[in-house]
């Protein structure tokens, strides 16, 4: 998490400088990026959608409250929409992360632009040839 | 400006103030740090062949530094409930962009206030569009 910290320059004094330091320090809000997003963008890639074909549209999360070092959470990802708008492929991925006493602490909601598969793309313009 | 920590918000007050220039030692840091790979972060020539001018940086890395700015201006990180986002433009390293910020709304009763928040580049285009940051008072 410090690491975290580190790259997006924050030094607010309530988050971990360094390893060591973890005494009483919670998480950066915007670190459910690490713990809630990957959940997500999991089920899309369990549904066979590389990583690569996705375009990140929008994202919003709602906490809870903050997290402290040393907590284990749970994050749980589904795919709650996919519709198509100007003839591009939309999916809408949800994720809810809970504590260890399964409280909610914090949720994510994605826009995802899903690109054309390169593969099947190919295919069809050959087929459109023939 | 004034800070966001124990003081009376004005509905379109400014606030926020944070400006950040883009570095590839940071979109890699980033990389490392979130565990987000993807080698349009890092690799010229991948992101050239998937149609990109160059690397850019992070989505969510622009996320956490208007996540931040946000919580610089609280104080305390835990008063920040909501923030949503689009991402309207790419950066690239190199470029320079600013978080900006007004007060959208506030409800005395529920102890909660929204913020119209943003990020822009160099060229004054949106970076994050239609952000909302809703805060514990």
């Amino acid at each position: 998490m410090h690491a975290y910290v580190a790259a997006v320059g924050d030094t607010n004094p309530a988050y971990p400088a360094s390893a060591d330091d973890s005494e009483g320090k919670i998480a950066p809000p915007a670190f459910a990026a690490v713990y809630a997003l990957f959940a997500g963008s999991g089920s899309l890639a369990s549904a066979g959608i590389a990583p690569s074909r996705l375009i990140h549209g929008e994202q919003q999360f709602t906490w809870t409250r903050a997290l402290r070092i040393g907590e284990t959470v749970t994050s749980q990802g589904r795919v709650a929409d996919v519709y198509r708008k100007r003839n591009l492929q939309f999916v809408t991925a949800e994720a809810v992360v809970k504590d260890e006493a399964g409280e909610e602490v914090c949720r994510s909601r994605s826009t995802i632009l899903v690109l054309p598969d390169p593969a099947e793309a190919a295919a069809g313009a050959a087929e459109e040839q023939a | 400006m004034s800070s966001g920590a124990g003081t009376t918000l004005k509905v379109g007050e400014e606030v926020l103030d944070l400006e950040v220039t883009h570095t590839r030692e940071q979109v890699k840091a980033y990389a490392d740090a979130s565990g987000d790979q993807n080698p349009i972060h890092q690799d010229d020539e991948v992101a050239r062949a998937v149609g990109l001018p160059g690397v850019i940086a992070h989505g969510m890395l622009n996320y956490g530094l208007l996540s931040r700015a946000v919580t610089d201006w609280l104080g305390d990180p835990g008063r920040l409930r909501r923030l949503s986002v689009r991402f309207s433009t790419m950066v690239q390293p190199g470029d320079t962009v600013t978080c900006r910020g007004t007060v959208a709304s506030v409800d005395e009763a529920a102890g909660t206030a929204v913020l119209s928040v943003s990020m822009q580049n160099q060229r004054g285009e949106k970076v994050l569009s239609h952000g909302e940051a809703e805060i514990a008072l």
